[in-house]
């Protein structure tokens, strides 16, 4: 697993995209995980896409806390490109293979 | 016990690691920040906002929960919800209910998950026959292909069978009637369950529930770990120890002044699935609906002369199954009821009829896996025609009859059941089946 530690992001609305390579064998799915540094206001969307497709999730991050960004290719050999924006802001846009982590410190903006 | 041993080392360690109170936050921040650096040069580089403690501890968490994140993206322990998690399992039957071959001693109206298929090898006083069904469920097949709350509800609500005798009445000489045409039976069902949206939702709600209380933990561990950083009188220590004991607060203790009490999210992977279990079988232990019938030939496969015709049924139907959601015990029991209306036009008669039919039986299973379950049930089926039939025994229409069903699971997803009927009041045929019924399930995997 790709598992890379982002560092800050801002709080507001963080949208994470998966560009499913249209060379991957089957289906991927993206999830985003977050909760505010008490634990409340816990987030959990998902989506899938089909190879060539993409999968959207949005995290309403109104408090700091921890946000997670998670691919899951079925082989390691599937690839695209992830995706985080901040309030419409790329924050990372880069090319990933296999399955992958994303971890963020949400901080207050 | 434990939670005294460890009070008691959090007091003698207060003194090896008392809260650094004559320190400026700028200073703790400045050791934080070394100490970060020291684990990771490029890391320590991601804080932008100057809060390095709260960022040393994050990248604390992200390394406790790394092992934990690779099981969620790669095993199927705790994986990302796969379609199969959330779609229903509770019937892989395709329904030839009212026929010969009804495959339950009481059928129900929970629908096929997707798809479903049976073939029923069936005797009368007629001879021998069989007869295919094949259910499918149209909103799952054509509509939902994700793991989402569209498909918990829709892989519950309806589904639709069509069936057709897949031989003639075995031996044409020995039937009472011969038609003179091989496919001279055949109808379909509409099952309807009321019951499972709302069940498709809990299941759902769930399922999304335990992803939010893995994120809630983590954070309230990522807390405990930025207030320890803060207070503790040496960053450097109580981050190694940190990261070298995860799981030994005893050590952590020492280390920091206080434990943190993380416990491995690899740990809850199991309990997390047997709780998803749980909640769809409660989900799928219960049942109301309405079941709807037509038909077009004869019934009787042969076995009663004239009974060639177009019927319809339409009914509701309920079940329930008792202790469907206790973790302990894999035996349930439960009942099943339907109750509805036929309206038969023979071809051979002027006039149609309208009959009132239903059965009412009582089921004990026992499940081998979560997809397999072994059941037993027997029950009563009634039919009473409104006045006095022109031709009953072309009508069927007065007769009790007893039904019994055994159903033994092959694999996942398939099986075979052995039916007999035998009439207590009426001139009806007895009937015996054996049905190989098999039940698609959809992908353990995320999106396929």
């Amino acid at each position: 697993m790709q598992d890379r530690f982002r560092g800050n992001i801002g709080t507001g609305t963080i949208q994470a995209k998966f560009f499913a390579d249209s060379t991957n064998i089957d289906p991927d799915s993206l999830v985003a995980t977050y909760a505010a540094d008490d634990g409340s206001n816990a987030q959990a969307p998902h989506d899938e896409t089909a190879p060539g497709g993409s999968a959207k999730v949005e995290i309403t991050a109104t408090k700091p806390g921890l946000l997670e960004v998670l691919v899951r290719t079925g082989h390691d050999e599937e690839s695209g490109r992830l995706q985080v924006r901040r309030n419409g802001e790329i924050v990372h846009d880069e090319p990933i293979q296999g399955p992958a982590r994303w971890f963020y410190v949400v901080v207050a903006s | 016990m434990r939670t005294a041993f460890l009070a008691a080392i959090a007091g003698l360690s207060v003194v090896a690691a008392s809260p650094a109170s004559a320190q400026t936050p700028a200073a703790r921040q400045a050791e934080c920040q070394e100490a970060f650096g020291k684990l990771d040069a490029e890391a320590v580089k991601t804080i932008t906002n100057g809060d390095f403690c709260r960022g040393l501890a994050g990248f604390i968490v992200f390394k406790w929960t790394g092992p934990e994140a690779a099981t969620i993206v790669k095993s199927v322990s705790e994986k990302v919800l796969s379609p199969r998690d959330v779609q229903s399992r509770s019937t892989g039957h395709a329904d030839l209910g009212g026929t010969a071959a009804q495959g339950q001693a009481v059928p129900g109206v929970q629908p096929a998950g997707v798809a479903a298929g049976t073939i029923a090898m069936v005797g009368t006083d007629a001879g021998r026959d069989a007869i295919a069904a094949l259910s499918v469920n149209p909103a799952v097949l054509f509509l939902a292909e994700k793991a989402t709350s569209q498909l918990a509800k829709l892989s519950r609500v309806a589904d639709v069978t069509v069936f057709v005798p897949i031989s003639s009445t075995g031996d044409e000489e020995i039937a009472a009637v011969d038609s003179g045409s091989k496919f001279r039976y055949f109808g379909a069902r509409v099952r309807f369950n009321w019951t499972g949206i709302s069940s498709g939702s809990s299941v759902w709600g769930k399922a999304e529930q335990m992803l939010m209380e893995r994120a809630s933990r983590m954070n309230l561990t990522f807390s405990r770990i930025g207030k320890l950083l803060v207070d503790t009188s040496n960053v450097d220590a109580c981050t190694v120890a940190l990261l070298d004991n995860p799981l030994d607060d005893t050590a952590i203790i020492v280390a920091c002044g206080a434990p943190v009490g993380f416990k491995s999210g690899l740990a809850q992977a199991t309990s997390i699935n047997e709780e998803l279990m749980r909640i769809r079988r409660v989900a799928d232990a219960k049942y109301f609906g309405a079941d709807f019938r037509f038909d077009s030939g004869d019934p009787t496969l042969g076995a009663v002369e004239n009974a060639s015709g177009q019927f319809m049924f339409v009914g509701l139907a309920f079940g329930r199954r008792f202790d469907a959601g206790n973790p302990a015990s894999t035996a349930t029991s439960g009942i099943r009821a339907r109750l509805g209306v036929r309206h038969a036009k023979l071809d051979s008669q002027p006039k149609a009829e309208f009959a009132v039919e239903g059965s009412v039986g009582y089921e004990l299973s026992r499940r081998t896996a979560d997809d397999n379950v072994l059941e037993i049930s027997a029950g009563v089926e009634i039919r009473r025609t409104q006045g006095t039939s022109t031709a009953p025994d072309e009508f069927q229409a007065d007769y009790t009859m007893f039904r019994a069903s055994l159903t033994m699971p092959l694999m996942q997803g398939a099986g075979v059941s052995l039916n007999v009927a035998s009439p207590i009041t009426g001139d009806v045929s007895p009937t015996i089946s054996v049905n190989f019924n098999w039940g698609l399930l959809l992908s353990n995997r995320p999106g396929r």
